[in-house]
């Protein structure tokens, strides 16, 4: 599943619910300013990515079990102006479990919060 | 109308142009706090020819004021050019609607500070809300009614401090992007950019309260209007100077935030200057404040005839009294408060410039500045009125 991070927001391509499994999240800064992907929710508290500069990729590999997630930026100040999204995992979701591998694990249609 | 010359005695120089600086904003409230909203978020990428416009807009009301100075000056203000202008009867509505709007003003800004800026930057004050807003409302009321002189002294030296943070918070983020000339250019959105235009001149709007100290400067009408003009022109340039690099936050969720010099400064620079920074544009709110309580004694003084000292404990009672009201619903009741207040602040600000333009056109030869300037500013708070009346979040 590709994200991107921008000042000062969160793009993910996918959808808005996702099949609970294991997924990896591949995160491209578009910047200019340095960001991360941090993720909390139920089994996954504050997993993030490092924190790199505008231009860079990193992959963030996690299990997601039904429940809410946020997705956000913990560099101060940059969750409050808006790098913070929630995806809902649910057995509604119509993303594959099937493990890591990017897009191809990506959930379909939108309706982030 | 009495003005008791007896009881005002001149004040510094210094000291009413660290009121009046003081009445605007506070300056650093208005770029921390105030002016992002004003903008708005759709018009952020451009935030300095918003700024700047909105002050060149705000010339409208400053003349008629100036106008009205030279040739009047008492502590009833607004209302002593509107008895001027229209008589006694007007003026009076005029006057007390203004008490009211300030009245509720007061009520709604300790709240404001206690219950939505304080734990944006302190959330470890959450607990305490409620005796921190008596503790504010009595502290300060005791303050003005005690010391009036010292706490003019503190707002003077709070503005000087204020500008310094001014200057950091926009060095941070310069230092960090460079100088954002875009910020001066019509960005992707006009129509929210003519918008922002007006509600970032009607920040200035507070900018009437040193026309109550009327009786109280040395050099009488013409020299309380060089400070009440000179205290604008000053602020603008500050507050333009320090708003322009804010464009580089165009997209984000700055414009929606209670306190967004506060992150800015956290993003840009650190947890410390966040906090200092916080801590002194509360302060600077506090200090618009103290200055709308004086200015209410001085006024109430002129509509009832009664000394100051005894204005100030009527001031400072009703004040007390509204922040203890307020803790029966603290969360939403300064929503409820800032409508009637805004409403009845614009209404008698139009009672004045209708007054104004009234008078001009009575002249034997009515100059088309007085009259070009009674309507563009009467136009202004009429828009103020609908922005109140039509908009969340107030209704």
């Amino acid at each position: 599943m590709d994200v991107t991070l921008k000042d000062f927001a969160i793009d993910v391509s996918g959808g808005t619910t996702l099949a609970p499994g294991t997924y990896t999240f591949h995160v491209t800064n578009s910047g200019p300013a340095p960001h991360n992907l941090t993720i909390d929710g139920p089994g996954v508290s504050g997993q993030s990515t490092a924190t790199f500069g505008a231009g860079g990729t990193a992959d963030l590999t996690v299990t997601l079990k039904n429940g809410t997630y946020d997705l956000f930026c913990s560099v101060p100040g940059h969750k409050t102006l808006g790098m913070d999204v929630t995806v809902t995992v649910g057995t509604g979701g119509s993303g594959s479990s099937s493990g890591s591998g990017g897009g191809g694990s990506s959930a379909s249609g939108g309706g982030w919060s | 109308m009495s003005d008791g010359a007896g009881e005002l005695r001149p004040l510094p120089s210094p000291l009413l142009w660290g009121f009046a600086i003081s009445c605007l904003g506070g300056p650093l409230a208005l770029l921390a706090v105030e002016l992002p909203d004003a903008v708005g978020g759709r018009a952020l990428d451009s935030i300095g020819l918003v700024t700047l416009a909105g002050a060149a807009l705000f010339t409208a009301p400053m003349l008629v004021w100036w106008r009205f100075s030279g040739e009047i000056a008492s502590a009833g203000g607004l209302y002593g050019f509107t008895r001027l202008a229209v008589g006694e009867r007007v003026a009076r509505v005029q006057g007390w609607t203004w008490v009211v709007s300030y009245v509720l003003y007061l009520g709604f800004t300790v709240t404001q500070v206690v219950y939505d800026l304080l734990p944006q930057a302190f959330p470890g004050v959450t607990p305490w809300r409620a005796w921190l807003l008596i503790g504010t409302a009595v502290g300060l009321a005791a303050a003005l009614v005690v010391a009036e002189r010292a706490v003019l002294w503190l707002l003077l030296a709070s503005v000087v401090i204020q500008a310094v943070m001014m200057v950091a918070l926009a060095g941070a983020v310069i230092g960090g992007h460079g100088w954002q000339w875009g910020s001066f250019s019509v960005g992707a959105h006009p129509g929210s950019i003519a918008r922002g235009i007006a509600n970032a001149s009607l920040l200035f709007v507070c900018g009437s309260l040193p026309l109550f100290m009327g009786g109280e400067v040395a050099g009488g009408g013409r020299q309380l209007r060089r400070i009440v003009a000179g205290s604008a022109g000053l602020v603008a340039l500050i507050l333009v100077a320090t708003a322009a690099p804010l464009a580089i936050y165009a997209g984000s969720n700055l414009a929606s935030l209670e306190l967004p010099g506060h992150t800015v400064a956290l993003v840009e620079s650190g947890g410390t200057l966040a906090r200092w920074l916080a801590v002194v544009a509360i302060t600077s709110v506090m200090g618009l404040m103290a200055a709308e309580f004086i200015a209410l004694t001085r006024l109430l003084h002129a509509l009832t005839g009664a000394g100051v000292p005894r204005t100030r404990q009527l001031v400072a009672g009703g004040f007390v009294a509204l922040a203890a009201i307020s803790l029966i619903d603290p969360e939403r009741i300064y929503s409820k408060m800032i409508t009637p207040s805004l409403v009845a602040l614009y209404i008698s600000q139009v009672i004045v410039f209708a007054a104004y333009g009234v008078m001009a056109a009575r002249r034997r030869s009515p100059r088309p500045s007085d009259l070009l300037a009674a309507a563009v500013a009467g136009g202004l708070m009429l828009f103020g009125l609908e922005v109140v009346i039509s908009q969340q979040p107030y209704f």
